[in-house]
């Protein structure tokens, strides 16, 4: 019997994922589709009876209207949420708002396989003249942020090292103290707490790429290790699929 | 000269409203009306240039869906909320569930007065015997407040919802604006009266001649001592807001009972509004 559990969603399709641009820190919004991902994800957690006592998710809308479809079907939006920069997407500095072609256009097919493959290479940075600089660096909810913590751009490396102390110091004390938390957060500060969790490798963690819009449950021993794989909840086939999905990844790239 | 800025929002129609059953502390969801109404309030606010720093609500889930909406319509969803039992609706007690015709057939109009009239006087309390008391008290979120669940309230005068509305209010509203905040208030009818009446000095008596239409912002200017600087404002277009206001009235007449002599009392602006539906 497992000590703790713990549920993390990925947010679904955003406005931004559609035009297959990079996102990072714009605030794009839930596309249809995403929000459609959001509300079945609710969905499978309201089947399977859940109940939790405090949620986490990031100051990006497409995290925290995730969060908030989730809450509504499980008729659980008295919860406290707790909103951090910390949770945000990985910033993809001068990147954002490129789309892929565009981006192998501007810094050359090698330059990107670079980026894609590495753990610890940060693409470049988003500077004053970037079309996004003012509505990021300058937006009000970063206000509080020091001139340190306050990213220009971050390889995955950046994004898990600035995750991992709100995991640390906020999180984990709410699982000891027994509050079952829900974590709606985005793909790269999601494999940040995954890595953490199961003692990955730079390499794996690289690989794996979380599915999107379906609950993942841990079950976790009281040293907050997990006793198993991550499940996946929903439907048979949406949760076959997923796992098909993710067994996949590790052999797509040999 | 104005130091703080404060607003308040009543949210707007779930479906008892519609029924005109008292909902109180029963969780209804909003109608598609007043979803409607959330969105409008949002739109507006965020065409008035408002960036809230801090949002706080009640545990019911009207109210926090009303300020997710507000929010996502001004695309702050990132703005903290924060959620009190402290901010709920009056609790009713055994009226709950009741519509005001049924009320005065069960209580008689006198006493039914009584109640809506007066500022101290708490209606029957409810008992495990009431259809909604399980559905309220074996709420989970009722564990979770900072007072057990046994002392939490069984019927509420207006007097008893701003006597466990001000230590909030002390502790936790006021440190907020006092740093400089700018502090939107999601909150129903009754909760945002009794912090108008503590804010701007309202007597017993005049209270029960204030009302606040639904979804309409009302903004609060307040000096360093967090003191009114001019009377309230009902924030939007004004044909809106009197529409609004009828509405509300309009649903205090839908029963036969006499609502009191103040329905034609309203004059624009003042923030004075005509009794209607002052539960």
């Amino acid at each position: 019997m497992a000590a703790y559990k713990l549920v993390l969603i990925r947010h679904g399709e955003s406005a931004w994922n559609q035009e297959n641009r990079f996102c990072g820190w714009f605030d794009a919004d839930l596309s249809e589709a995403g929000e459609k991902e959001a509300k079945r994800g609710g969905q499978a957690l309201k089947d399977a009876g859940y109940e939790f006592d405090i949620c986490y998710t990031s100051v990006l809308k497409r995290a925290i209207r995730t969060l908030w479809f989730v809450l509504d079907s499980v008729d659980q939006m008295w919860l406290p949420v707790h909103r951090t920069w910390r949770l945000n997407e990985r910033h993809y500095g001068g990147l954002t708002g490129l789309n892929k072609a565009e981006t192998a256009e501007k810094h050359g097919e090698a330059q990107v396989k670079i980026w894609r493959r590495s753990f610890d290479v940060p693409p470049p940075p988003m500077d004053e003249g970037h079309n996004y600089y003012q509505n990021i660096s300058k937006d009000r909810r970063y206000g509080d942020l020091t001139g340190d913590q306050l990213p220009s751009c971050e390889s995955l490396k950046d994004t898990i090292a600035r995750a991992l102390p709100f995991w640390n110091e906020e999180i984990v004390p709410q699982i000891k103290k027994g509050k079952r938390v829900l974590i709606a957060a985005h793909g790269n500060s999601l494999r940040g707490i995954v890595k953490h969790l199961e003692g990955m490798s730079e390499e794996a963690i690289m690989e794996l790429n979380l599915p999107t819009g379906i609950p993942i449950v841990y079950e976790l021993d009281k040293n907050l290790k997990p006793t198993g794989p991550m499940q996946f909840l929903g439907d048979e086939e949406t949760v076959r699929k997923a796992m098909e999905a993710v067994a996949a990844q590790g052999k797509a790239k040999k | 000269m104005s130091k703080y800025r404060l607003v308040l929002l009543r949210h707007g129609e779930g479906a008892w409203n519609k029924e005109n059953r008292f909902c109180s502390w029963v969780d209804q969801k909003l109608s598609e009306e007043g979803v409607k109404e959330a969105r409008d309030c949002g739109r507006l606010l965020k065409e008035q240039g408002y960036k809230f720093d801090l949002v706080f609500t009640s545990l019911l889930s009207r109210s926090i869906h009303t300020a997710w909406l507000v929010l996502e319509a001004m695309g702050q969803e990132w703005v903290p909320v924060v959620k009190s039992w402290r901010l709920n609706e009056r609790h009713y007690g055994a009226l709950i569930g009741l519509n005001r015709a049924e009320m005065a057939l069960q209580h008689g109009e006198q006493r039914v007065k009584l109640w809506r009239r007066s500022y101290d006087i708490t209606p029957p309390l409810i008992d495990e015997s009431h259809p909604y008391y399980m559905e309220i008290y074996n709420d989970r979120r009722y564990a979770t407040c900072d007072v057990p669940k046994e002392n939490l309230p069984r019927a509420e005068s207006l007097k008893e919802v701003l006597d466990r509305l001000l230590p909030y209010w002390n502790s936790t509203v006021v440190p907020e604006i006092l740093k400089g905040k700018t502090i939107l208030i999601s909150g129903h009818g009754n909760s945002c009266r009794a912090i108008l009446k503590h804010v701007e000095g309202v007597s017993d008596d005049d209270i029960a001649n204030v009302t606040l239409p639904t979804g309409v912002p009302v903004q609060l200017e307040l000096d360093e001592n967090l003191k009114p600087v001019k009377p309230r404002q009902l924030l939007g277009d004004q044909a809106k807001i009197q529409a609004a206001i009828k509405k509300v009235e309009d649903q205090g007449k839908l029963n036969q009972i006499r609502c009191g002599p103040s329905m034609h009392n309203m004059k624009p602006n003042s923030g004075v509004l005509g009794e209607t539906d002052s539960w």
